[in-house]
Parts: structure tokens; sequence; C-alpha cells
């Protein structure tokens, strides 16, 4: 679970990997290094952010290196953890991730042989094993390495008798080539290199691939040549850079109007549903995701059995893979059951191996992606694209509301697909998705007064996030957003489950955060608020324009723009973005990066 | 060369239509003015533009971000009291190396006006042929040696300053020095020592009052970019240039004459004509047999059928039932206690208005965000809703 960039051309190569590895920061930021060819081999590496290392970094001209950035695995966040590794000689530098599972025999069968071990990653093994096979080549020494390990990885590596070339290979983790005129790159994924090019190769697992500044070669395990395609990806024109804003979710927050407008445009238009050819009848779904994505997945299912009376179940990705197959397809009396995979990235290693499982078992598998060609859209059988940008904050914000935006148009389709919605409510439904960037705007206009609830938060230990039907998955992403970025436990309920067992923890210093909208469950919620309200917690809500009875019970509200009970999982989720957001800012944390996290997560 | 472009204020005098952002970022010709502001600066080979934001600052740097889809590096400076844009100026001026050209956000002026500026080698003036009164002054030129006057009410056509200037830091420092309530009193005492070459606009039209933004809309539309989008369905006539957004329908039998913008996601048509000078921004749909001519339809509304709208400009996510017209006339109208006279403009509508079917808004009629007209009502008042 690390970032990888590689660069050899006629260019000094060390600005170049540094710069793409800063793209690849969302990947983990627990130390970094880079290995370039000077008169040797050279390794520069430091604990913590890029800017650690990069502040001390000696000038290179080397027009040769690689980089790494790691989300520690096996053995702490170190200067002697992080990579690039080497061999005893220092003639060699590797850059991993992933895990190779067997390492601990290799280590100790190496050790035997007198090779001497300066760390604990389990990535070390691999510049002694490359090092002890190589004879002149170094593609035919990564090879004979393959043959050795075991686990997911990708690997790139420069040796001192090359002074231009990377040999790099995948299994199972991210890997693209990019391709330039007389310069190439490797790295983990596209956005570390869109700034220089945008042809791109994307190698299988167990290719090795050698690049040098005028050539690409792709080998198989026999060391036979083989073809590859080089692919035109589209250009990204936002950059990473905050313009403006404090911090990067912030900045993502105020984008989501603009990201559900051009995510909806795409899925309104060119009839992107009806090309995923879902036209059997569907006796049984399932929707599979990690994190914020899995809460996504949730509100996915109140808003499909709601529109299609389809059963749909929903599972953490870790959880689906290793379940009995009846509990993963949802029931063994459908035909052909639909799985749902919903990963930002495309590259959650639980979320992909999922998929693997579903398909396995006869599933038709469609993804919910942010990042076009990732590997998930590789791999499933139908794809649904959100256009919400790149997306640099950890805590995620505006895929959330495109993922969604994407169930929602798909519950929809499903349910004209099945009869339980005629044209007329079709176009209605059409003409309440456009109104949905407007309301998110009119939230984010009062981001005023939801900073005004700060104060009610950030000397509590412990906050409470309730919820009913619909907006239960929200009370879970308000909770875990709050956790994630600012470090104070929260926990999302079922507005009626406090009763039966965590209101014992209730008190003047636990806030609970209602939301209470005039949906079928109104008058239990207000039940349920009065009941925590006599147990003194503080009582924040969210409630609808116009609600009379709410505010009332309540010892601070939070108004929502005019909108359908059926849509207000979309303001709610801003509503409580910016509540997490200028909480974790009050208390200083370091919202971006949190620690111990990190954006995608590609072991399982 | 850089840029200070200044889009702090708040633009009061507009009503409704600045609730929640600056006057700088009302769409004309479907793009915030500040749009071809910053184009016409990058179009000038400026690359590095200081931006001070203040009132409703986050839908500027949403729109614009670090600048680098618009070819340029945007670094914001937030004043946070809105002390006048001599104040303004100087938070700006942080970073700045040495010339520079000063733009307060709220003029529309020809895109070319900021290459012709860099040309000068010394300081210079941007001027333009003014509608009425401008706050920055008129310019006299007295043997060449331009001179900043206030006292003449009687401006229409006479020259004005634009409040665009191109200056060095020094002169920017000693421009503050001078003081006054903005940037043409300052500059007025400025003149005398300094030489500055003036440089005119080929238009200039300065945002102040809601109906300003029929005329602004007009302009705008003479940089309409031209983009081709979307379903045109047959038998549907396009003339001129007409612009329209990804996962729009334009459905048959519609008759459209440029220049128009249309934004992503609309639904216009069947039968819908639109004549020229209208901008209808993202999401909007048009029933049939309705006519729009000369108008500005913002994002996410709602147009009924048989509609007629001329001179108009409707917010965002409003609604118009069927049947509904808003028809031009001239008239003098009250607004912040002073009388103003216009003239071929239709309803001013703000945000979330919901006008029933069959209404009748008289021309020069305002009404402010969230307002509602009955079924069959005549509306004719200067003002209605919350906020006034």
């Amino acid at each position: 679970m690390c970032g990888i960039v590689g660069y050899t051309g006629h260019k000094p190569a060390q600005e170049i990997v540094i710069e793409s590895l800063k793209k690849l920061e969302y990947r983990g930021y627990d130390s970094s290094g880079i290995a370039t060819k000077e008169d040797k081999i050279r390794i520069y590496k430091k604990e913590g952010p890029i800017s650690n290392m990069e502040s001390e970094l000696p000038e290179s001209d080397s027009t040769t290196a690689i980089a790494h950035t790691r989300w520690a695995t096996h053995g702490i966040p170190s200067d002697a953890n992080a990579h690039p590794h080497s061999d005893t000689g220092n003639s060699i530098a590797v850059v991993h991730n992933g895990t190779i599972d067997n390492y601990l025999s290799i280590r100790e069968s190496l050790e035997s042989e007198g090779y001497k071990f300066l760390s604990e990653s389990d990535s070390e093994v691999l510049p002694f094993l490359i090092s002890k096979y190589y004879s002149g080549d170094l593609v035919e020494a990564l090879n004979k390495t393959l043959h050795d390990i075991q686990g997911i990885f990708t690997i790139a590596v420069i040796h001192e008798n090359h002074p231009d070339e990377i040999v790099a290979v995948r299994n199972e983790t991210p890997l693209v080539i990019g391709v330039g005129s007389s310069e190439n790159y490797v790295a983990s994924d596209i956005y570390a290199v869109l700034k220089y090019t945008q042809q791109i190769i994307y190698p299988d697992d167990n290719q090795i691939v050698r690049i040098t500044p005028k050539s690409i070669d792709v080998f198989d395990l026999e060391l036979s040549l083989i073809d590859y395609n080089i692919e035109t990806v589209e250009k990204y024109t936002e950059v990473a850079e905050k313009g403006g804003y404090e911090h990067f979710m912030l900045k993502e927050i105020f984008e989501q109007p603009k990201a559900l407008q051009d995510s909806g445009t795409e899925l309104l238009s060119d009839s992107k549903l009806v090309n995923l050819g879902l036209n059997w009848k569907i006796g049984s779904m399932s929707i599979v995701a990690c994190g914020t994505s899995y809460h996504a997945g949730l509100v996915g299912k109140y808003v499909i059995e709601q529109l299609t009376a389809i059963p749909v179940s929903v599972s953490y990705s870790s959880e689906f893979r290793y379940a009995a197959p009846v509990q993963g397809v949802g029931g063994l009396l459908s035909s052909r059951p639909l799985v749902i995979l919903i990963s930002q990235s495309g590259e959650t290693a639980d979320t992909l191996a999922a998929a693997r499982a579903a398909k396995q078992q006869g599933c038709h598998t469609i993804a919910i992606c942010n990042v076009p060609g990732s590997r998930i859209t590789r791999e499933v059988d139908g794809v649904i694209l959100t256009k919400s940008g790149q997306e640099i904050g950890v805590a995620a914000t505006k895929t959330f509301m495109t993922q969604m935006q994407a169930i929602y148009a798909l519950g929809v389709h499903l349910a004209f697909n099945s009869g339980s919605l005629d044209h007329p409510q079709i176009k209605l439904w059409e003409s309440e998705f456009r109104k949905i960037p407007s309301t998110i705007t009119q939230v984010l206009n009062h981001c005023e007064s939801i900073k005004a609830l700060v104060p009610h938060f950030t000397k509590s230990k412990s906050v409470f996030f309730v919820g009913r039907n619909i907006n239960y998955p929200l009370a879970l992403e308000g909770a875990l957003k709050l956790k994630e970025i600012s470090y104070i436990h929260a926990e999302g309920y079922p507005a009626g489950e406090l009763k039966h067992g965590p209101l014992a923890l209730l008190g003047e210093d636990t806030p609970v955060v209602a939301i209470a909208v005039q949906d079928h469950t109104y008058s239990k919620l207000i039940s349920n608020i009065e009941e925590m309200s006599a147990r003194k917690a503080p009582i924040i809500t969210v409630c609808q324009k116009g609600d009379q009875h709410v505010p009332k019970i309540s010892d601070y509200y939070f108004e929502l723009p005019e909108v359908d009970p059926i849509l207000s999982p979309f303001p709610i989720a801003a509503f409580l973005q910016l509540l997490s957001y200028y909480v974790a800012h009050d208390l200083g944390t370091e919202i971006d990066k949190p620690r111990n996290l990190a954006k995608s997560v590609t072991v399982e | 060369m850089q840029a200070i472009i200044l889009t702090a204020g708040e633009g009061a005098r507009l009503g409704s239509w600045t609730a929640n952002r600056p006057k700088g970022m009302i769409p004309l010709g479907n793009r915030p003015i500040l749009d071809y502001l910053v184009s016409g600066v990058v179009k000038s080979g400026i690359r590095e533009i200081n931006m001070v934001v203040g009132y409703g600052k986050n839908s500027v740097m949403s729109y614009f971000g670090d600048g680098s889809s618009f070819g340029c590096e945007i670094n914001y400076f937030f004043q946070e009291e809105l002390t006048g844009t001599l104040d303004a100026m100087v938070i700006g001026m942080e970073g700045i190396k040495d010339d520079f050209i000063l733009i307060p956000g709220d003029n529309y002026v020809s895109t070319e006006s900021f290459g012709n500026m860099v040309n000068v080698s010394g300081p210079a003036l941007l001027s333009g042929k003014a509608n009425r009164w401008s706050k920055w002054g008129e310019i006299e030129l007295e043997k060449g040696t331009p001179k900043i006057t206030f006292d003449n009410p009687e401006a229409y056509g006479r020259m004005h300053f634009t409040g665009i200037l191109k200056i060095n830091k020094e002169m920017g420092e000693q421009l503050f020095k001078a003081g006054g309530h903005h940037i043409g009193e300052a500059l007025q005492k400025l003149v005398s020592k300094v030489r500055f070459e003036v440089v005119e606009s080929e238009y200039w039209h300065n945002i102040v009052y809601p109906w300003d933004l029929i005329s602004g809309n007009r302009l705008a539309l003479r940089d309409n970019l031209l983009y081709r989008h979307g379903k045109i369905e047959k038998n549907v006539i396009i003339k001129g240039d007409v612009s329209i957004g990804r996962g729009t329908v334009i459905r048959s039998g519609s008759y459209l004459t440029g220049p128009i913008s249309i934004g992503e996601s609309c639904d216009i048509g069947p039968n819908t004509v639109i004549d020229s000078s209208v901008s209808i921004g993202d999401n909007v749909m048009i029933s049939s047999f309705s006519e729009i001519s000369d108008s500005i339809i913002m994002q996410d509304c709602n147009i009924g059928s048989y509609s007629s709208l001329k001179g108009t400009v409707i917010g965002n996510g409003s609604s118009v039932g069927s049947h509904s017209i808003a028809i031009p006339i001239t008239r003098d109208i009250l607004y912040f206690d002073e009388t103003f006279s216009v003239s071929d403009r239709g309803a001013m509508v703000g945000d979330n208005c919901k006008i029933g079917s069959r209404a009748i808004l008289q021309g020069g009629s305002i009404l402010m965000n969230n307002a509602t007209i009955g079924e069959g009502e005549f509306y004719n008042a200067d003002f209605q809703g919350e906020n006034i």
C-alpha cells in the first residue's frame, strides 16, 4: 500500500519523480525515498511526508530515478524501513508496493547464506534476491525472483550497471507506464504522470516491463517479448492545488455541485445506463464496498428497495469475499444476481477481491468508480464512471455524492425496467436529479451557520449521530467523517437503536446529531429525540425547511433547503462534511492526511 | 507583468443576484463576468493573477481553482472587512514584483483591452464610453494629458475611466497614500504627477443595477464561446452563433437565432423560439410554444409552455408557469430610493421564485429571491420578496 514512480529520459529525473510522487501521497505518507544513478546508486530516504525528504535532498543530475511513498504494513514508519531498499553492495535499488507473504522464510534462508538485513520491512528480501540472481540481465534476475516470492506487489528496480533502465512488474497492485518522447515513466497510477504524458500502457499481472528513454519492452514469464497497447487517456484539467482553500477537503466539498453536475450530465445523456444491458428480471442484488463507499451503498439499498422491490444486501468488501455464497449473492433462488461494487479509486484491494469472488459465483458485476482505466473497470461486466475529478483529501466527500447519484440513477433505471416506474415519473425523477447540485450549493452558502455549531463538539470525548431509514447510513457517514479527521470518537446509530444499549453512554458531554426529515419515520424519530434529550444530551438536529416541531425539541438546529425526503441524503451529506471539517479545523488536526490512513487501500 | 483582480465587494445594488456571490460571478453569456476578465488577461500574455476575494469567496475559488484550467496561476488574497478598493489593492499587491494591471471585477470590457495596455511601455489608463455617470470619473484630455473629473453628471457617451489601470509597484503605493474613497479619487490626485497613456476599450459596461444584466448579457454574447454538444432533433433551425452544452436536447420544430448560449442538461422545445441575445444556464427546461428573447435564464429554471419572456432575467431555480408573459416597456422605477428610467427591460426575477400560470409581469418590475406570484396575477411593483 504505497506509491511508486520512476523516470528515465533526458531531463534531470529527481525533480520529475518528486513532483509525480506528490500526486501519489494519497497512497501513504509514513515515509518516502528516492534512488538516483550517480557514480553509483544513491538512495535518499526519510520518515514522514515527502516534504521531509525533499528538504534535505542533495542535488542530482541523474536522468533516471525511482521513488516511493510508504504506508506502513510490515515494520514501523522509520528511515530504515523506508524505500528504496538496496543490497549489500548498494548496486541496486528497489521500490515495492504490496506485501510479500513468504518473506520470513526467504529472509531466513538468505540470512543463513550470509546476507545482512538492515530493516524490518518485507520488501528488503527483493533487492537481495534480485542481486543474487543477477548475471548481467535485470529482467532475467527479476523473473527468477518472481518464482520465489508470493504475495501482491508492484516492484520497480534500477541497477548501477544499467544507468538508464527501469524494470518493473506487478501482481494485483497497480502499475502504469507513461509513454513520452525520448523519456518514459512508471507509476502507481495515471495521475502521477498525466502532467507529462497522456499515452498510457496498462501492463497485466506478471508481465515484466523494461523501460529506457527510447524503448519499452514487455516480457511474459517465459521472457518472450509480447505486444502491448498504448491508450490515450483524457487529460484532467484540475490540478492538485488548493486554489485558495485552506485544505483540499474544503475545496472538494465546495466542488460538489460541479462534480454532481458533470456526473449527472454524463449519466442522463447517451443512455449510459441502458448500455449496461440490465434487462433481465433481477431477483436479488448485492452492493459491496468499503468505508464511505459502503455508506453510499447502504443509501442505495433503501432507494433501490423502495423503487424496485428487489431485495438488496449490502456488505463490506472484506466480509463479502469470505462469506458463504448464499449470503454473498443474496439468495439461492435468484437467477443471475447483480453485484454492484463501489470503489472511488478502482484499486481497493478488498473490493477487487470481492469482484473476483462475485464473478466466480456467476454474478453480473457492475462497478461504480471515479478513475477511468483503473483496475476494477477492467475486471467487471459493466462500469458506471462518476466524474468527480481527482479527490486528494483522504476523507471522501465529492466522490460520496457522485456515488450516491449514480446509485439513485441506477435505481430509477431498474425501476423503469421492472415496470415500477412509468414515463411521467421518470421525467419527474430526472428533473429532481437536476436540482441536486443547486440544493448542495444552498447548503454550502450557509457554511457560516454550520461553523457556529463547532463549540458544541470540540470538548466532547464522544459524539452520536442518529437517523432513520434512508438517513441511517448518513448517520454512519457523519460519524465516520468526524472520527477520521477530528479524532473525536463518534458512532452512527439508527435512531431507534439507542434505547437498546448506547443510551447508557449519553449525558451532558455527549452531543447527539439527529437527522430528522419528514418521511414516514418522522413521528418515531421525534420520540427518539425526546428520549435522548431526557438524558441531558445536547441535541443538534438537521431538519427540513419549515419544520415547526423539531426546532422546539432541539438545542440547536440546521434547516435544509427545500428537498424531497428521498433526496435528503445529498444536502445532509454536505452538512455533515462541513460540520466535521470545521470541528477538525478548530482542533487543528491534519485534515487532508489523517494519521495512519491513506486514500486508497490496496492491501486486504 | 502581473494582474490584480478585485472581487471582494458585495454589489448590494444588484439585490437578489448577489445574495451568495460577488457581482463578478453573475453569469452573462453563461460565464461569470470574471471569466471574461481572466481570459482577457491571460490572452494578453499575463500568467500570474492575484485575486482579492471576500464576499462570496467560495463561489470564486471553486470556479477558478488554481487557475491552471485558465492557463495561469491564480493566488487568492482575503479582504475580510470591505473597506474599499484601495485597501483591496494593497492586500492584492503582496508578491507583486513590478508592473501590474489593476482590475475591479465588475467591469465588462473588450478582451483585447488588456493586450493593448500591456503594449504601452509606461503607466496606462483604460477608458471606455459610458452609458451613464460612472463613479470612477470622467477623463478629459488636456494637451494629451489626462485629467479625471467628477463634476459632470451628464455623462452619456463621454469618455470615462473604467477603473482599470496599469501601474508599477511604487505607483501602487503612491496611489494608496493619495487616499480617497476609491481608485478613481486617488488617481485624480496622482494623475498630475505621472504621465499616463489613455487606452480605449472598444466597449465597456459597468454592472451596477439589475437592468445592467440585460445589456451586459448582450455584450458578453459577443465573446460567445462556440461549442455544440447535446442532441439536436430533426427540423430544428439554428442561425448565427449558438452554443449548446453537453446533455442538452433541442426538440423538433424549435427556432434559434444567435447569439445564444445554452448550458448543460437542458431540455428545450418542441416548437420553442429563442431569439438573439439569450443565455440559458444548466438544467433549464423550456416547454413548447414559448418565446424567449434578449434574456438571461439562469440555471435550474423551469419555463412553462406558451410563455413569452423578453428583456428578462430569471434567477437560479425559479419556475415560470405556462402562459406567463414579461414584456418590456419604458418607465420610471424606484430603486433604493432613487428613480431610474429603464427601457426595453422585462421583469427581473431573483433566485427560487415561483411565478404562477397566466401571470403578467410588467416591464421593469423586480422580484427579489423566493418571491411568489400567484396564478393569473398582474405584477408591476418595483420590489417584492424577503430582502426588501
